[in-house]
């Protein structure tokens, strides 16, 4: 949905690269609604790409396309959701915008696969960086110079306390996938790729399940990245012997009563900042393991966990398999990271720092 | 034997198995026969010369009018020759491939002119045998093993000292060095190479692990370059692309990992084997077939932990690791040495030839 162009620029365009249903475009939407709900800011939306949530970001803003935008009066602050976004910023110099970069990035992402150009305009051109995590605030200053003064760490929150889906959508969703009855699952929920580690997560599937007595099943949710290797990721289950073992699913429109059926939540992802996933399964009880190469450490902390050393994955299985063995202490963890998610991850405290960053902005 | 006019289809000329393993046996041939050898060449690549200096080379565009007693296609990939074929010759298809190759290389029309043209199926090992049936329907009854091959002499005879790259020496430091071959494709699996990478670190600090061939760095190879320094391993592993000898690398191995996911029977455990490095690798490949009975350690895939500790044995059991390496001498000269596999095609050839 496109609008005519208001008579007045908007207090903030909101840039997302996409609208598919990952981690950075559902937490814009969210925030959107907070801002909607919390604030009288004119807040209109440029979408690069579309996908499936383009209905529900014209459900809580004016979107437009980046040449409507550039028609009319700019932006008092353009805010851009990911790096990916900073290519509007090869289009336009936004004079006298104030411009936020969001940054939910590390070192592939940001110094790999972004363009060159992007990454350089998007140092150059933004008044003010949030960061996702520490660690991504660490790369900034460390990996490209950006004074720390230029930067806020405004960790990735959910919108509340998510409700427990009903015991029958849970056994549906344990039905979808084949996995049987009370057995145990550890599982996973994101991109089939290599960035978050799918490969991985089947190397710890191998070794969990060669262990003496082992039971459990495995469960990938999210589609492959469309990369040939990762598009017959099932073939490569197969030769790992593993294929009554591991069960791999398409991105869900609802993965809540997914995540609720997994006992332990592993993330394999090789780099990732702070993710949401981790996020949704800690507020469901989930205890969650990970390596130490992201961000996430910076929510197990809260549940006096540290994560595993990168590519450890013997040390990941291990830790797996304590919690499947005592499911009182796994609860006790999970517990924790419900408690650290309601305390430092809604949007009732991120929404006001966000908030503070574009009132910043406006006030600049 | 009656002199015969043999065509053989090659997909390519890429400095790879297949090709070289045809070369060896259109050579062989020239020495051992009276058959016409002519070569089809769908695609280029860096042979070309090598296999004009065998006799006369065609493109794809020839096939229509080709004129032979016998075709040879050298792979799977070269199947798509079949529908542009004249009726007339006998057909001899060389499969290399397993499932990913017998699935999406070639489409089912292709499949199909396999099953229905083809008189004999030549597999490189059983597992292709099997992935053969699975995937084509190929009866087995049209399918015999033939083994791959090198030529254990030329093979030994071009091992010198350890190899230099640039100022370093490998192994020179006098640790171990655990060392991999081939393409840098996900199918050969160099990811998996760091994990055994850094698996043997946790056991045995202070290795080397050179990768020979492939990509040394772009788009193949970045993301696993960026996981290598994420590991920690930026210093012992490296990946020296093409080398105009890799023998000499190999040579310079105390452990060969074959880390493949896949691989239908590579040349290099031979080439390994033959110059006295023991050799490790997962059951997902058909090395598995020559490492049996002793010969190497094979391991269940994707456990990269038993892999490291085969390597731990390997380097710390001196009289076990010879009795390995002894054995798959033995073998590489009984059953895998040009003259004896290639005489064995050869039968097959003619076989088809007679039939």
């Amino acid at each position: 949905m496109t609008a005519r162009p208001p008579a007045r620029g908007a207090d903030v365009v909101f840039v997302s690269h996409e609208a598919t249903l990952t981690g950075a475009p559902v937490g814009l939407v969210q925030l959107l609604g907070w801002l909607r709900e919390h604030t009288d800011l004119r807040v209109e939306v440029v979408l690069v790409t579309g996908g499936p949530l383009a209905d529900a970001f014209a459900d809580v803003a004016t979107v437009r396309t980046v040449a409507e935008v550039l028609e009319g009066p700019l932006p008092r602050v353009l805010f851009l959701n990911s790096s990916f976004s900073a290519e509007v910023l090869l289009e336009s110099e936004w004079p006298g915008s104030h411009v936020i970069a969001r940054v939910p990035e590390l070192e592939v992402a940001f110094d790999q696969a972004l363009a060159p150009a992007a990454r350089r305009a998007l140092l150059e051109r933004a008044d003010r960086f949030v960061a996702v995590a520490e660690r991504v605030r660490r790369h900034l200053v460390e990996g490209h110079g950006v004074a720390p003064d230029r930067i806020a760490v405004v960790h990735g929150c959910l919108p509340a306390e998510p409700r427990a889906p009903a015991v029958e959508a849970v056994a549906a969703a344990r039905a979808e996938a084949g996995i049987p009855p009370g057995a145990p699952v550890v599982g996973a929920v994101g991109s089939r790729s290599w960035r978050k580690g799918a490969d991985l997560f089947l190397e710890l599937a191998a070794t969990v399940c060669r262990r003496p007595g082992s039971k459990a099943h495995f469960l990938w949710l999210g589609s492959d990245d469309g990369s040939w290797q990762f598009g017959r990721f099932g073939d490569d289950v197969r030769r790992a012997g593993l294929s009554a073992r591991v069960h791999l699913l398409d991105d869900h429109a609802d993965p809540v009563p997914f995540q609720a059926l997994m006992d332990v939540f592993a993330l394999t992802s090789r780099e990732d900042p702070f993710p949401r996933v981790a996020l949704e399964a800690a507020a469901l009880s989930r205890p969650v393991v990970a390596f130490d190469s992201g961000g996430v450490g910076e929510l197990l902390v809260h549940a006096d966990l540290a994560p595993v050393a990168y590519g450890d994955v013997p040390a990941m299985a291990t830790r797996v398999e304590g919690w499947l063995a005592d499911p009182d202490r796994a609860a006790g963890v999970g517990g924790r990271l419900a408690a650290a998610v309601r305390a430092h991850h809604t949007l009732a405290v991120g929404g006001p720092k966000m908030l503070a960053e574009i009132r910043r902005g406006l006030a600049a | 034997m009656t002199p015969a006019r043999v065509a053989f289809v090659s997909h390519n000329a890429s400095r790879s198995g297949a090709p070289l393993l045809l070369l060896q046996l259109q050579r062989w041939l020239l020495d051992h026969s009276d058959h016409e050898l002519v070569t089809v060449l769908l695609d280029g690549g860096p042979l070309e010369a090598d296999f004009a200096a065998v006799g006369p080379v065609v493109g794809p565009d020839d096939l229509a009018g080709l004129d032979a007693d016998l075709v040879y296609l050298n792979t799977v990939g070269a199947a798509p020759a079949l529908a542009v074929l004249p009726d007339g010759p006998k057909v001899v298809c060389h499969v290399h491939e397993l499932d990913y190759a017998l699935t999406h290389w070639i489409d089912e029309a292709d499949r199909d002119r396999l099953r229905h043209r083809v008189d004999r199926f030549l597999v490189v090992s059983q597992l292709v045998r099997a992935a053969l049936e699975r995937c084509v329907g190929v009866d087995p009854g049209r399918v015999e093993v033939h083994y791959g091959f090198v030529d254990v002499a030329a093979v030994a005879a071009g091992a010198p000292a350890p190899a230099a790259s640039g100022t370093r020496v490998i192994g020179a430091s006098g640790t171990h060095v655990i060392g991999a071959s081939g393409t840098t494709e996900w199918r050969k699996a160099p990811d998996l190479f760091l994990a055994l990478a850094a698996a043997v670190e946790r056991r045995r600090p202070g290795g080397e692990y050179p990768w020979v061939g492939g990509a040394d760095r772009g788009p193949e190879i970045d993301g696993v370059l960026a996981d290598r320094d994420r590991l920690g391993l930026t210093d012992s592993v490296r990946f020296v692309g093409e080398q105009p000898d890799a023998r000499a690398w190999f040579a310079a191995f105390d452990v060969f990992a074959l880390v493949s996911r896949d691989d239908p029977f590579p040349l290099t455990v031979l080439e390994a084997a033959a110059l006295g490095v023991p050799v490790v690798a997962f059951d997902s490949t058909g090395a598995r077939e020559f490492l049996a009975d002793g010969c190497g350690v094979v391991v269940p895939y994707p456990d990269v932990e038993a892999m490291a500790d085969a390597v731990v044995r390997l380097l710390d059991d001196g009289p076990g690791r010879a009795a390995l390496v002894e054995a798959a001498r033995r073998r590489v000269r009984a059953d895998h040495d040009l003259g004896v596999a290639a005489p064995r095609l050869q039968a097959a050839i003619e076989s088809v030839l007679a039939s």
